[in-house]
């Protein structure tokens, strides 16, 4: 207790204390059973959080450390011989390395990974007191080289890799828990070092073990691997001067090094005892419950290969031609498999980067902007407007202001495109209000320039309004994606099938006739600029035809090649949307069959007296209640549609018979579609495909998305199928002894999952 | 003292000595009637090391003393008897 009393003496308290226990204890007695006195403001749901004294789950001052634990020594260099201390050394850099992979890839925290090496925390500790950027606070002294300066340099290399993804964990993409752990117990992880510091110690270290190890092999390429992975750093832009493709080497380096540590034999040297212990947990800071510490599993140097390809995967994007590419890019690389963390984390900010470009192409508005011209926008009165109108003019101000909010909702979109599974549907729930609000605007924007003539007729007292039309495509396509990413996160229930079917049918229809629009005007324009041509051949030479023949010339050199592409674009758009279509309807049958036969309800049957099937319904569609266009259908139009679907006496077998023919008709079609989809991405940038898909740059990932849908077409082909087989000429009331359980095919697209019928 | 009832001490900076010579400093957010304690912002002393928790539950029977500074102690008791006053 002596040495409790010093230490309180070192707490500099100088003032007296004085004991309040036995007063406390008796207010305490006062106080009514299940009474509880706290802070106005403390909010006693927080409470649930706290660190309990003396329980073992939550209290880190218990965890119990052993002998070799207690008296690990970082300044000792543990093997008798050199051989001896390089196999120490290798087994201590190799748990190390592993270590980080399992930090990243299976949700663990650092203090029971990284951190948990005593040479992490004995190096940081002496850091943070003192956090010199030469490093000189961070050695160990053991008086052998191979600690001091290789096992050091390998301590440094996974520090900064540590503090790379920091950096790309402060930028907000990926969220702590959820994504990553990155609660460094405070200790400063170089933050005042800079990366070539930390690389010439890597690469002396590299020289001595080449010059006087020549046998410490898988050393030097764990060094090397652990090298790499610092550099990572350098493959976050910071400037207009930073190239990535200079940087690629890194991780090429990165991926042959995990590749040839993966075929080397395990090593039969173990860590020395106590080198790798919990002990941090207990002698640092530390908000939360002790964990056990996690052995790596043997997969650790597939999952940097794994990782490496990730990161290479979202450079790729640089080579990007068009908008349309970088959208597709962003669509399709993160959606068949989740990539790793610290390449969703590095996406966002290698494409949208601090100085306001994205890639070093585009300016923030041009490529808002951009993303008009690529769909509705060329050709247009509106863009002839911006082009021939000066720069300070109210038009091309007002659009450019306008430029500026489509950028951040824009943006959303992108970063939303590499968050986590659950995260990204959370994300699109954000994103419907804010596109809806922005349509609503530049609407009013569109219509006042209608007013003042710049206008495009699409024919039967429509116009296009190239603006609103874009973003209500978003909009649509944001909707759907919300709505069809809850059956791959299980969101609904079985009963909710139909309505949410239905409501993305109704979505993908309104997304078709959004996008006939844009085609009508495509056309319409080409075949204005194609009749200038047949004009000019009748035209008499004069100063009328010279004008006829410039404005001809430009036409043809610089709209009629994006109008061209714009409409293979957007023909893929709308086979893409008929396939959404589809498969909705598809799904929206098979319920409509089960209800007939009385083995489905769309409604919640445990619904209580405090509520109803309306109001549960209300709640499941709040979130598209307040969206003004397309206006979410009334409750009643919800029951009133699936009575349409349902199949009725008399004469119910024909009536059934007739469905099954209908459903495997629209999955031909679909397959079809299909079929079409997948060879215009394999042909990629073909100029005589009809279509358009922008997807070269993720060519494998688009194939693969397209491969599930297929499967899910042959998935729903065979429940009706078995469907058919099961109700055949039964009579509608003779399934009570059946249920419906929902199935996902092997390999298909995880937003059509089946409803099937079953014995019960 | 005797004038100051439990919710007087919410707030204050607390010395709370636990089993295994261990000294938490906190600010006392919430108590039961068995006198199971809340504090935040807690600096755990030992005869090894000093470090930082957190929010932490404290349960009765792990509590060997509860002290204030003298000062503080003071301070309370000054606030309670101006409110008593005012009162009256």
């Amino acid at each position: 207790m002596a040495s409790l009393e010093d230490n309180i003496g070192a707490l500099s308290i100088s003032d007296k204390l004085v004991d309040v226990t036995n007063h406390l204890k008796t207010l305490a007695r006062h106080l009514q059973s299940e009474s509880i006195i706290k802070a106005p403001q403390f909010d006693l749901f927080e409470g649930t959080h706290s660190l309990e004294i003396n329980n073992t789950k939550l209290d880190s001052s218990l965890l119990k450390l052993s002998v070799d634990e207690l008296n690990f020594d970082c300044q000792t260099s543990y093997g008798e011989s050199d051989e001896e201390k390089v196999a120490f050394v290798t087994a201590i850099a190799d748990r190390l390395c592993r270590s980080i992979m399992v930090w990243l890839n299976d949700y663990q925290t650092l203090p029971t990974t990284v951190l948990s090496c005593r040479y992490v925390e004995d190096m940081m500790y002496s850091f943070t007191e003192d956090p010199t950027s030469d490093l000189s606070t961070c050695r160990l002294k053991t008086g052998h080289e191979i600690y001091d300066q290789v096992l050091v340099s390998c301590i440094l290399t996974t520090c900064y890799f540590v503090k790379v993804v920091q950096t790309l964990f402060k930028a907000g993409v990926v969220f702590e828990e959820e994504d990553l752990n990155c609660n460094t117990m405070g200790l400063n992880m170089l933050s005042t070092v800079a990366l070539t510091t930390v690389t010439s110690h890597a690469e002396n270290s590299l020289k001595l073990l080449r010059n006087k190890y020549p046998n410490a092999h898988q050393l030097a390429l764990i060094l090397q691997l652990l090298d790499s992975l610092a550099r990572i750093h350098d493959l976050i832009p910071v400037d207009q001067t930073d190239s990535a493709a200079d940087n690629r080497g890194t991780l090429e380096v990165l991926i042959r090094c995990a590749k040839q540590l993966k075929e080397l034999p395990a090593t039969t040297i173990k860590v020395p005892n106590g080198s790798f212990s919990p002990g941090i947990q207990k002698r640092l800071s530390n908000q939360f419950p002790p964990r056990a510490i996690v052995e790596p599993r043997g997969n650790e140097y597939d999952a940097f290969i794994t990782m490496a390809e990730d990161i290479l995967k979202v450079l790729e994007v640089d080579a990007a031609n068009s908008v349309v590419e970088i959208n597709q890019f962003a669509f399709f690389f993160n959606r068949s498999r989740q990539r790793h963390v610290v390449a969703r984390a590095l996406f966002p900010l290698y494409l949208m980067r601090d100085d306001q470009m994205i890639l070093d192409k585009f300016t923030f508005n041009d490529f808002s902007k951009q993303h008009f011209m690529e769909f509705s926008l060329c050709g247009t009165q509106l863009a002839t407007s911006l082009r021939i109108q000066p720069q300070d003019s109210p038009l091309v101000v007002k659009f450019e202001s306008f430029m500026q909010e489509v950028s951040a909702v824009l943006f959303e979109w992108y970063q939303n495109a590499s968050q986590n599974t659950c995260r990204y549907r959370q994300g699109y729930n954000r994103q419907l209000l804010l596109w809806d609000s922005l349509q609503a605007q530049i609407e009013v924007f569109e219509m006042e320039l209608e007013s003042q003539g710049i206008k495009d007729e699409l024919g039967e007292e429509s116009t296009l309004l190239p603006l609103t039309t874009w973003v209500y495509f978003m909009k649509l396509t944001a909707m759907m994606e919300f709505v069809l990413k809850g059956f791959e996160l299980d969101v609904y229930k079985p009963w909710e099938f139909y309505t949410m079917y239905w409501y993305s049918y109704y979505l993908a229809q309104h997304l078709e006739n959004n996008l006939q629009r844009v085609q009508r005007h495509l056309e319409q324009r080409i075949a204005v600029i194609q009749a200038m041509n047949k004009k000019l051949k009748k035209l008499k030479a004069g100063a009328k035809k010279d004008s006829l023949r410039s404005s001809y010339r430009w036409c043809m050199d610089h709209e009629m090649p994006q109008l061209r592409s714009n409409f293979k674009y957007v023909e893929y758009l709308l086979k893409k949307c008929t396939l959404s279509k589809t498969l909705a309807l598809v799904e929206v049958f098979h319920f409509a069959i089960i209800k007939s036969i009385g083995v489905i309800d769309n409604r919640d049957l445990s619904s209580s007296r405090f509520s109803s099937p309306e109001l549960v319904h209300k709640l499941r569609f709040k979130t598209f209640s307040s969206i003004g266009i397309p206006e979410l259908p009334s409750y009643s139009a919800f029951q009133n549609s699936l009575n349409e679907f349902m199949i009725q006496e008399p004469m119910f077998t024909v009536k059934f018979q007739r469905s099954v023919e209908f459903i495997q008709s629209e999955l031909a079609k679909a397959k079809a579609a299909v079929d079409f989809i997948s060879n215009a991405i394999r042909q990629g940038e073909d100029k005589d495909h009809e279509l358009i898909t922008g997807t070269h740059l993720v060519k494998d990932q688009a194939l693969e998305y397209y491969e599930s849908i297929l499967k899910s077409i042959e998935a729903l082909k065979s429940n009706t199928n078995s469907l058919h087989d099961q109700i055949g000429s039964k009579s509608p009331n003779s399934f009570t002894s059946y249920k419906i359980r929902v199935q996902t095919a092997p390999q298909a697209c995880s937003y059509y999952p089946l409803l099937t019928l079953q014995k019960k | 003292m005797d004038l100051l009832k439990l919710h007087d001490f919410i707030g204050a900076r607390v010395f709370v000595t636990v089993a295994g010579n261990r000294l938490l400093s906190g600010t006392l957010v919430a108590s039961d009637c068995e006198l199971n304690l809340l504090l935040d912002n807690v600096e755990e002393t030992t005869s090894e090391t000093r470090r930082r928790l957190g929010l932490v539950s404290v349960p009765e029977n792990t509590i060997e003393s509860i002290k204030l500074h003298e000062s503080a102690l003071n301070s309370i008791l000054k606030r309670k008897q101006t409110l008593l006053r005012d009162i009256v």
